[in-house]
């Protein structure tokens, strides 16, 4: 990371008592990968563009890094994105967090939900997403969408890492795991893997952050991005135009509301 | 042993796999599928991707990611049961790198008291490609496996000027048919026994001095816990046994499982003996290494680095053995 | 398609189609007998899982009823379930499921006709569409009664009767 959070990172340690910073770095492999800063000797400078990084905030769900309590992080507009709905999820409650944003040659450091509301609605964009793959596959008819996903899906081996790295899912048991009854078919044949489809994207329905941290670790190359945009393009559609207000769209209703095809 | 030697041109190499397909072998290779690579059955030697790495390995091919044991089916007072035999008999598996067939060797050992699994593993033909260059990550040679060859296989191919060198044993023969004219006796440099390799073994094996070492807590921060390190690795074996169905007709069968899940040594009671990715890191880690020099005496990793390509945050397992070392 | 009778699930709350569909029967109306009906406390407990389970089990089509909005019993209940089937049908929609065979409806307690209507034009429609054959392609296949020769000749073990 650049000069300035550097120093900041070391004032932090040392002054405030933070003692794990979630930092970004590229491997030899040029992957980016989490670098975790336990100590001032442990910073390095890596540049990594904006639009590169990744969002770790996934790491807070583990026991092992939330027994930190007090923990930097270096994330981009995603990752406040993140801090925002999980604070408002009530996940966030013992932990005290620094996001640190780089900027061109400076940051932005974000601690109460407060300054990630004025962050995020300064960049406000449209809360209609434009994505080509979602574009091409809503012009499909049913039945080439359906062999589309079967296709797409095939190689899914429900390893879920989708689930892992993501930043909202963390039920610390999940769905998947139920066997009384039995959700979701344990085997990865196809119909184990709708059904999984369908429901991490309904969980994760107007809570996702569109980070595509899912898609980035998939190992099958699985567009779930196609189906979180999707939804969550429907949800900004149907119940509001404004993104900011909904926080968990399923959690609220209007009382006037009308849905046409329910008859 | 790989006692023969036959030269082809490019043409001659794809007509032979076209012929293999067109006399009804099932030919297995690797091919994208939706941009991943992986080992599937091809129809014509175009689909063939042969200059990349795959992302899932190639023990798919006798492990699947789902296999049926047996289904069974009940009418009025009797039970059906009907086995699954799916023989790989007929399949010819094309595109191997020399770790795959360490894989292969290695899932041998394992599943020696498995007779089903343990057929499908002598029944294919194997046809490996020695690979030129290392992919990102792959660390083969730290181990001491020959990234040029292997003797574990039927059929080596080695790109040479103007085509391929192809060395075969018997079986290779069967499938290649050459004409005896064009056969000669292979010319290859027998890997000269390494030394340093078993001082490596010996030294890795020093991991279970370290079994309680702090460091283990550091070189799992990064691990989320997700099973693709295991559901890509061609030495990974685990798998659980689920029955689906109902009252009536249903079947058994055999799913990937992964040690980085929690779910994985999760007791009924609802304790877990490793409760957290610090030792469930260290048992893959471990079991790689360490374990399974006592149960197969060899290590079990063939560093073909395809676990530190699928991983979410890219962690080294090699490397980060010798963290622990340090 | 013209024998074809398809096999139709209802996931109905117990307050108001539950008691519709009752009145439907009380006052001797006809409807197809192809549904079989299931009650649930409210429309709000209907977890979209359960409609998956459903089309599992080998459903040709599913209808989902319950109180009007303003109507519910536990008061919001079908105001939640009425924006998760919206989601719900959008993630259908975007992987080809085919939501033409989810009748969703609101049918209050008074509304006996209404309940044999829904169900008439649910068979019908379903009737139209013929049994749901892509999605049973991707469910594992299971031993199936009368076993063909081939597979029993071959596979077929009988075993000691368990019971
Ligand atoms: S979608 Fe990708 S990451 Fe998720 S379970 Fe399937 S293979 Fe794993
Ligand atoms: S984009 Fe993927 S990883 Fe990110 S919040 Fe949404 S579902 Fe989770
Ligand atoms: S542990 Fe990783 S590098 Fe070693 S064999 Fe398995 S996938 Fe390959
Ligand atoms: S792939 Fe990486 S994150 Fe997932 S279990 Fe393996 S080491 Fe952990
Ligand atoms: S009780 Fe009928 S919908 Fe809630």
């Amino acid at each position: 990371m650049n000069q300035k959070i550097n120093q900041h990172i070391a004032y932090l340690m040392k002054e405030k008592g933070v003692n794990l910073i979630i930092s970004q770095a590229k491997d030899s492999n040029g992957f980016v990968i989490p670098h975790f800063i336990l100590s001032e000797n442990d910073i390095i400078s890596s540049v990594i563009a904006i639009n590169e990084m990744r969002n770790f905030f996934a790491y807070l769900n583990k026991q092992e890094i939330k027994s930190f309590k007090s923990i930097g992080i270096v994330c981009n507009y995603f990752g406040v994105k993140t801090f925002f709905q999980l604070k408002f999820e009530n996940q966030l409650k013992d932990l005290e967090l620094f996001l640190l944003i780089p900027t061109d040659d400076d940051f932005i450091e974000i601690t109460s939900e407060k300054q990630a509301e004025d962050y995020l609605s300064g960049l406000k964009q449209s809360t209609i997403l434009v994505d080509e793959e979602l574009e091409n596959v809503k012009k499909m008819s049913m039945e080439e969408r359906w062999n589309y996903w079967m296709k797409t899906l095939e190689l899914c081996t429900k390893c879920y890492a989708c689930r892992a790295a993501c930043p909202m899912c963390y039920c610390s048991s999940c769905t998947t795991e139920c066997n009384i009854p039995q959700w979701i078919p344990v085997p990865a044949s196809l119909h184990g893997i709708f059904e999984w489809h369908v429901m991490r994207a309904m969980h994760l329905a107007g809570r996702c952050t569109e980070c595509d941290e899912c898609v980035k670790v998939c190992p099958a190359n699985i567009p779930l991005n196609i189906l979180n945009k999707g939804l969550h393009n429907k949800i900004s559609e149907a119940f509001s135009s404004d993104d900011s207000s909904i926080k968990y769209a399923l959690n609220f209703f209007q009382p006037d509301e009308k849905v046409d095809f329910i008859k | 042993m790989l006692n023969k030697q036959i030269h082809y041109s490019n043409q001659q190499l794809q007509s032979w796999v076209d012929g293999l397909i067109y006399k009804g072998k099932t030919v297995i290779g690797p091919v994208k599928k939706n941009g991943v690579t992986c080992f599937s059955e091809i129809k014509n030697f175009n689909e063939l991707i042969l200059n990349e790495r795959t992302v899932y390995s190639a023990k798919e091919v006798v492990l699947p990611k789902y296999d049926i044991l047996f289904k069974f089916a009940k009418e009025k007072d009797k039970v059906f049961i009907s086995k699954n035999e799916n023989s790989l008999n007929n399949v010819i598996v094309i595109g191997l790198r020399p770790c795959d067939n360490e894989g292969f060797d290695y899932l041998r050992l394992f599943f020696k008291s498995d007779p089903d699994i343990l057929q499908k593993l002598n029944t294919f033909i194997s046809v490996t490609i020695a690979c030129e260059k290392k992919f990102d990550g792959c660390f083969c040679e730290e181990l001491g496996i020959d990234k040029n060859y292997s003797n574990k296989t039927d059929v080596l191919i080695k790109t040479s000027e103007n085509g391929y060198d192809i060395y075969f044993n018997d079986r290779g023969n069967e499938i290649l048919s050459p004409q005896a004219s064009d056969v000669k006796p292979a010319e290859i440099k027998k890997p000269v026994p390494n030394v340093s390799i078993d001082n490596k073994v010996a030294y890795l094996k020093k991991l279970s001095e370290q079994y309680n070492s702090e460091k283990w807590k550091i070189v799992s921060m990064g691990c989320l816990g997700c099973g693709s390190c295991a559901f890509v690795c061609p030495t990974c074996t685990c798998f659980d046994v689920q029955d689906e169905g109902n009252t009536q007709n249903g079947q058994r069968l055999i799913c990937w499982d992964a040690c980085g899940m929690g779910l994985f040594t999760k007791h009924a009671s609802g304790h877990n003996p490793r409760p957290s990715q610090v030792e469930r890191r260290r048992h893959r880690i471990m079991h790689k290494f360490v374990y399974t020099q006592d149960t197969e005496g060899k290590i079990s990793c063939v560093g073909c680095g395809r676990c530190i390509a699928a991983c979410p945050a890219h962690l080294n397992i090699y490397n980060q053995a010798l963290q622990i070392l340090q | 398609m013209e024998d074809f009778e398809p096999k139709l699930a209802a996931f109905v709350c117990n307050w108001c189609t539950y008691a519709g569909a009752d009145l439907t029967g009380t006052s001797r109306m006809k409807y197809p007998s192809n549904v079989r009906i299931l009650r649930f406390p409210c429309t709000g407990r209907i977890d979209f899982m359960l409609v998956m389970k459903a089309f599992d089990s080998g459903v040709d089509g599913l209808i989902v009823s319950g109180c009007h909005p303003n109507d519910c019993h536990y008061t919001s209940g079908n105001f939640h379930a009425q924006r998760r089937w919206v989601v719900f049908k959008e993630v259908l929609d975007i992987m080809g499921f085919d939501t033409r065979r989810i009748f969703f409806t609101w049918v209050s307690a008074a509304e006996g006709a209404k309940w044999a209507k829904v169900v008439t034009d649910a068979v019908e429609e379903l009737k139209k569409l013929g049994p749901y054959s892509e999605f049973k392609k991707i469910l594992l296949k299971k031993l199936q009664f009368p076993l063909d020769n081939k597979t029993a000749d071959r596979e077929i073990k009988t075993e000691p009767v368990i019971s």
